[in-house]
């Protein structure tokens, strides 16, 4: 047509470079990032643009075509681009936008292209079985090449119900799109999509019965859509960049915060094993700053006696989400013992099928250490306890010691006499060595028993029955109970069920408020001394009470328990005090309350338990 | 003569074990749970030595004493205690207690303590022997004499002379194989003999 650039070629050149330069865009996006995220609506973009770009030359080619059979072999290719920027369009609403019925679209594409196909199959097009002339009419003040005689195809009547297939997906989209709030795309996108559709109906339909001399200008009117889902998804593209700045901002103060605390961040790749930390985090595990750190670094400057329980923390991050707070030990280069405290979570990695566990670290040492003190300081005022408790038990304490060393004695003495006499007894003799042994053992039961309340050491903890612990507490204190005149009933109910516990601790509890009620009986004048010790299981607690018949509450049914609270002249005070402690650190409680028939009932609770606790 | 001993302990398998010792050595041993029991089973004469724990249920050692003392005869009691804190082994000993023994008590201390306590029993037994030989008139001069009357005024009293009662009492100390009247006064006390009207004004 000569050597002169003209309007419409500029026109359709450009949309179709700009087609294929959005497409170029989103097809690389989609190719470099498709690993990592759903790049599924970039993909139907890049296909949508490309075909667009396809139909705006054919249609170049068509407006400037020489003969029938020229227009009609580019008609017949035209629709393949057609058939597959409605696929993408169908595949962008529902990636892209989330909405619109799959099984609408995909109907619409089919009957499209089973036109397409009958069309092609019975020698013509979709549009024309064929064309008898080609006129020229004036577009844009360009003559352009038309169909001015032409017979139709009955296969574009079944392309109709495709594009109506189409409309209704798009209806339905744009419905949801605005019920869903999200009023700027429904209008943008979905009406859009929907006009175009309709109005390019509309031209097919009036071009076919004729109305119409119109050349197939489809590129004019899919170019703004083209353009509108560039917009959105080159603004996606500029959030994900904002995002990625905020992230870097957040990090930023996360470290900051991370720095303040003293405590290290760190990231775990499960699958691979790759390590990354903060250089808090690499001071804290005392790990060399070097990319190549990976888990087993890690777990070998764990504590060995840990390291199983971290391992198996690490396996179940591996397969499912969660959180989940470790204290473990971690041995230095220096061969130093560092307490740490870990608090992980465990997600999906952006890359398929990987795991991160990411969390904080933070050196705990100087806490356990503090811990481990108090627990000290605990144990020595346990202790002073019970020293104290068995001087003010002194007395009947060697009596017990003392007594069996009488029995020893007298019948040695006894023996070593009749074994002079000529004929001696033998079973008076062998009755004397039998009383003998008894007492031996008498004498080391209470022996041993001393040490066990006189040991300072660490807190052994073991099953313990609870009617046990009262009735050896009792025979402990047998002697103190007859010389003070006090008359010992027991109801024991508590049976076999047991408590986890220190042994010598809930003894030194017992003998303490045994002790205690004497001391409160004692200073009663007359009447009978009666000391009711009794168990009793109810669902899952252990209960104990011991009642006296003493004086009473001296100060209020709290105070008693204050440290340094006592009534005795001699007292420190401390008995009750620890006892709580101690009945505390079984997660038990004590209370006292004052007896109906005068005196005072001391209780305790302790959970029963099945299997150890820590 | 006497070889008896009361044993009073409330633990039976020391009881049992000194009840052996003591019968080894050859005494006559009768044991007691307590001593509310040694009391209701005692004989009215002390014939025996009483080895008795301080510290019993019920009626303790030193209240058991107590009620010994009251008894017409003084029983020797032979102490055994835990432990021994002075206080009370000066009242015991005060009270008249032979012994104050501290467990684990050897068996020669416990032996000798013994034997001095029936000792004791066999002189009071002696001397109330002697003191059965006195005619009704020597008890009655015996009775002035500790309570420190002198011979004329005891004649005075009995209306007789001087030198009557001078042989009269020259006879009650022979008897009784005294020598010094601070000696009579104290076999008088052990016989239970009281001074006639009183003391000396």
């Amino acid at each position: 047509m000569g050597p002169v650039l003209r309007l419409i070629d500029i026109l359709w050149v450009t949309m179709s470079a700009a087609s294929v330069t959005l497409g170029s865009i989103h097809a690389h996006i989609w190719l470099r990032r498709r690993s990592a995220v759903d790049t599924r609506a970039n993909l139907a973009f890049a296909v949508l643009a490309i075909a667009v770009a396809v139909m705006g030359y054919m249609e170049l080619r068509m407006m400037r075509a020489t003969t029938p059979e020229d227009f009609q072999r580019v008609l017949l290719w035209y629709h393949f681009p057609v058939l597959v920027a409605m696929a993408a369009t169908v595949a962008f609403t529902h990636y892209y936008l989330n909405v619109g019925r799959l099984w609408l679209g995909l109907t619409s594409i089919g009957l499209r292209a089973v036109a397409l196909m009958l069309g092609m199959l019975t020698g013509g097009t979709m549009n024309y079985q064929r064309i008898d002339a080609l006129g020229v009419v004036e577009l844009l003040g360009e003559p352009v090449v038309v169909v001015t005689e032409a017979v139709a195809s009955p296969w574009l009547l079944l392309s109709q119900p495709a594009l109506v297939l189409l409309v209704l997906f798009l209806t339905d989209a744009t419905r949801q799109l605005w019920k869903r709030g999200d009023r700027t795309r429904a209008l943008s996108i979905g009406a859009g999509l929907l006009l175009f559709v309709v109005v390019n109906a509309a031209m097919a339909l009036m071009s076919y019965w004729g109305l119409l001399r119109l050349p197939t200008i489809a590129i004019a009117f899919f170019m703004p859509f083209v353009l509108i889902m560039a917009t959105y998804l080159g603004t996606d593209l500029l959030r994900s960049a904002e995002l990625r700045l905020e992230l870097g901002e957040s990090e930023r103060r996360l470290s900051l915060a991370a720095d303040a605390a003293d405590a290290g961040l760190w990231s775990l790749d499960a699958l691979s094993g790759r390590f990354w930390a903060t250089p808090r985090a690499y001071a804290i595990f005392d790990l060399p700053i070097r990319p190549d750190i990976d888990i087993g670094d890690l777990l070998a400057v764990i504590h060995p006696q840990d390291r199983p329980r971290v391992e198996r923390v690490l396996q179940a991050a591996r397969t499912e989400d969660g959180v989940s707070n470790l204290e473990y030990r971690i041995r230095d280069r220096s061969g130093g013992i560092r307490w740490v405290a870990a608090r992980g979570s465990s997600y999906a990695g952006r890359e398929a099928g990987s795991r991160v566990i990411s969390g904080v670290v933070m050196d705990i040492s100087a806490r356990k250490q503090a811990e481990d003190e108090r627990a000290l300081q605990r144990k020595e005022l346990e202790h002073l306890g019970r020293v104290n408790t068995l001087t003010e038990l002194s007395g009947t304490l060697a009596h017990e010691i003392n007594q069996p060393l009488a029995i020893i004695m007298s019948n040695t003495e006894a023996a070593q006499r009749l074994l002079e006499q000529p004929d001696p007894d033998h079973d008076e003799l062998r009755a004397i060595l039998a009383d003998i042994l008894a007492a031996d053992e008498r004498a080391d039961a209470v022996v041993r028993r001393l040490r066990s309340m006189l040991r300072r050491g660490p807190v052994e903890r073991e099953w313990v029955e609870l009617d046990a612990t009262v009735l050896a507490a009792l025979d402990f204190m047998g002697g103190e109970l007859r010389r003070r005149g006090v008359e010992v009933q027991t109801d024991l109910q508590a049976g076999e069920a047991r408590i986890w516990g220190d042994r010598v601790s809930l003894d030194q509890v017992l003998i303490n408020l045994i002790n205690n009620a004497c001391d409160a009986m004692a200073l009663r004048s007359a009447g009978p001394r009666i000391l009711t010790l009794r168990t009793a299981c109810e669902g899952r607690t252990l209960r104990l009470s011991v009642r006296d018949n003493g004086v009473g509450l001296q100060a209020g049914a709290d105070e008693i328990f204050a440290p340094f609270f006592t009534t005795k002249p001699a007292g420190l005070g401390l008995g009750l005090a620890i006892s709580r402690s101690i009945i505390l650190a079984h997660d038990g409680v004590i209370s006292a309350r004052a007896n109906a028939g005068g005196g005072t009932i001391l209780e305790l609770e302790l959970p029963i338990r099945n299997v150890r606790g820590t | 003569m006497s070889n008896k001993v009361y044993l009073v302990d409330d633990e039976p398998d020391l009881r049992r074990a000194i009840e052996r010792l003591l019968r080894a050595e050859g005494f006559k041993v009768e044991s007691h749970g307590s001593a509310l029991e040694l009391l209701a089973r005692l004989p009215a004469e002390a014939d025996g030595c009483v080895v008795m724990d301080l510290a019993m249920p019920g009626l303790d050692g030193l209240e058991a004493q107590e009620r010994l003392s009251a008894a017409s005869t003084r029983w020797p009691v032979v102490f055994l205690t835990g432990r021994g804190d002075i206080p009370t082994s000066v009242r015991a000993m005060k009270a008249g207690a032979v012994d104050f023994l501290t467990k684990p008590v050897k068996a020669e201390e416990l032996i000798a303590s013994v034997g001095l306590g029936l000792a004791r029993v066999r002189e009071v037994a002696d001397l109330r022997a002697r003191y059965a030989l006195l005619t009704p008139r020597e008890r009655e001069v015996m009775e002035h004499v500790i309570a420190g009357r002198l011979n004329k005024v005891i004649a005075a009293e009995l209306g007789t002379t001087e030198q009557t009662i001078k042989v009269h009492r020259s006879r009650v100390m022979e008897k009784l194989g005294i020598r010094s009247v601070a000696a009579l006064v104290n076999a008088a006390q052990r016989l239970g003999v009281s001074p006639a009207g009183g003391e000396a004004d």
